[in-house]
């Protein structure tokens, strides 16, 4: 399965460089901003960071789904189908991609986090004086902001995990039409209706479990609150994974 | 070796193979003939997994059509169907990662037998450049069982005549061969066993020597019988 991957990040290269290319403009221009000592740019490439890096969570999410759907539609899913790999590990390899760049772009942008913050906080000394006054007043009211941190990073992780999911059930729906539904008119909309009403049930499901004591709770209390939302998260990616290489199995025709 | 069991394949209203059962063993050159849209290409893709019949069976060894099967089977396509990246030293690469028995080395000298740059983009290759590398990549690999779909279109003269010495060098006791052509005459002194298709099924199935010898005609012969005016199904 390794191979498999390593030739999808081959396949996908130069939308990977596309991306990785944008991050590294937004980072020159931040490094050029400060160096010029200007507020504004500063300002204005601290948004375009800031936007830069939900587009990135959207650019994996569309570069995974495309590079499957893709493949299903082209004759070079051939040389993948030819190789002796089972359609579970075929579809698995696909889905560990997206994961694969999807953690390469998180620690590039923990990366840039970690370069820019002291730069932030050394040219805009009062933001540290902010900072502790913050976690101060929280301390107060008995919240430990180290605890919130740890409770972000939880979400940011159970927020990976979502995409991933929602990655799992995209390519389920490009399945379904590559296969099940291959000679049914209307294929494409068919199947985009399944992803849709799937991933709209899947959120009123997760909806259902919200608790409230997330705010002002410890780092246990945070992995409860996010655990059911977890578990769903990997059974919908399981189910997802299962499903659409059953699908290959039984019913593929390229 | 390989068994087809009324076997099956439907895309919507239209049967492009319809219940054809087919025994080939090992050694054996089986010739799929047919005009276009006759189901062989269908059929071939059933053997190499590309496709799932409908109903029927397809067996390689004992073993239903998957990843054991696919280890031993060679297929190649009549389409084009490398990444847009690859050069053909990257085709080698990607067979040579994927496929226990083929050897890069064997693949390199047909490259450059057929003055082929290794370097050369795929994509930017004539279409008859691209029908050399895809025989090259398939003869480099030492399946039990090879496929070729149309091997002989779009390339010149000389590299037909090589082509059929690499198909009959390929052509051991222990190799089975099918090749679907429309250039029948050209095959025909290689053919052992000939399986002609019509809309989907089975018209006439034997070895060459047994329809010699019960219509009194050779393969090519026996194409136009078929293929032509009235037609003639059965076995032999």
């Amino acid at each position: 399965m390794l191979k498999l991957i390593k030739y999808e990040l081959r396949k996908n290269r130069t939308a990977l460089l596309i991306v990785l290319a944008i991050l590294v403009a937004i980072e020159v221009y931040f490094l050029g901003s400060m160096a010029a000592e200007s507020d504004n740019d500063v300002f204005a490439s601290l948004t375009l960071m800031f936007l830069g890096f939900f587009a990135i969570a959207f650019a994996v999410f569309i570069i995974g789904v495309t590079a499957y759907s893709g493949e299903l539609k082209r004759k070079s899913s051939y040389l993948i189908f030819m190789t002796p790999h089972g359609t579970l590990a075929i579809v698995a390899s696909k889905l560990l991609f997206t994961l694969v760049i999807g953690l390469l772009f998180s620690a590039l942008v923990v990366a840039m986090l970690a370069v820019n913050m002291p730069l932030i906080a050394e040219r805009y000394g009062e933001w540290r004086g902010y900072y502790n006054l913050f976690d101060q007043i929280l301390l107060q009211q008995g919240v430990d902001l180290g605890q919130i941190i740890a409770g972000l990073v939880l979400t940011i992780l159970q927020f990976f995990l979502n995409i991933l999911s929602v990655v799992g059930v995209a390519y389920f729906s490009v399945t379904l039409s590559a296969t099940i539904l291959q000679s049914r008119k209307g294929r494409g909309l068919l199947s985009f209706l399944f992803f849709a009403l799937f991933s709209y049930a899947l959120m009123y499901v997760s909806g259902l479990y919200v608790r409230t004591e997330f705010v002002n709770g410890t780092t246990t209390v945070y992995f409860e609150t996010l655990a059911p939302a977890i578990l769903q998260s990997a059974i919908v990616l399981l189910a997802s994974l299962f499903g659409s290489a059953w699908m290959l199995k039984k019913h593929v025709s390229l | 070796m390989l068994e087809i069991s009324h076997v099956t394949k439907r895309y919507g209203g239209k049967t492009a193979v319809c219940d054809v059962s087919l025994n080939a063993e090992a050694g054996r050159l089986v010739a799929l003939l047919g005009p276009n849209g006759s189901g062989k290409t269908t059929l071939m893709k059933m053997i190499a997994g590309l496709v799932c019949p409908n109903d029927g069976e397809i067996r390689f060894d004992g073993d239903p059509v998957g990843v054991a099967t696919k280890r031993h089977i060679a297929y190649m396509p009549t389409e084009a169907y490398f990444y847009n990246y690859m050069t053909a030293r990257d085709a080698g690469r990607y067979y040579s990662d994927f496929f226990a028995d083929f050897s890069m080395e064997r693949y390199l000298r047909s490259l450059e037998e057929e003055h082929l740059d290794p370097a050369g983009k795929i994509r930017t290759m004539s279409s008859g450049m691209v029908a050399k590398v895809k025989l090259a990549l398939t003869f480099a690999r030492d399946s039990r069982l090879t496929m070729l779909d149309e091997p002989l279109n779009g390339i010149d003269i000389i590299a037909r005549e090589r082509t059929l010495a690499l198909i009959q060098a390929h052509h051991t006791a222990e190799r089975t061969l099918i090749i679907s052509s429309h250039l029948v005459d050209e095959l025909e002194p290689m053919i052992d066993d000939a399986v002609f298709m019509k809309d989907g099924v089975v018209a006439l199935a034997g070895t060459a020597q047994r329809i010699h010898e019960q219509y009194g005609v050779g393969i090519v012969e026996m194409y136009r019988r078929i293929y032509g005016e009235g037609g003639v199904e059965g076995h032999a």
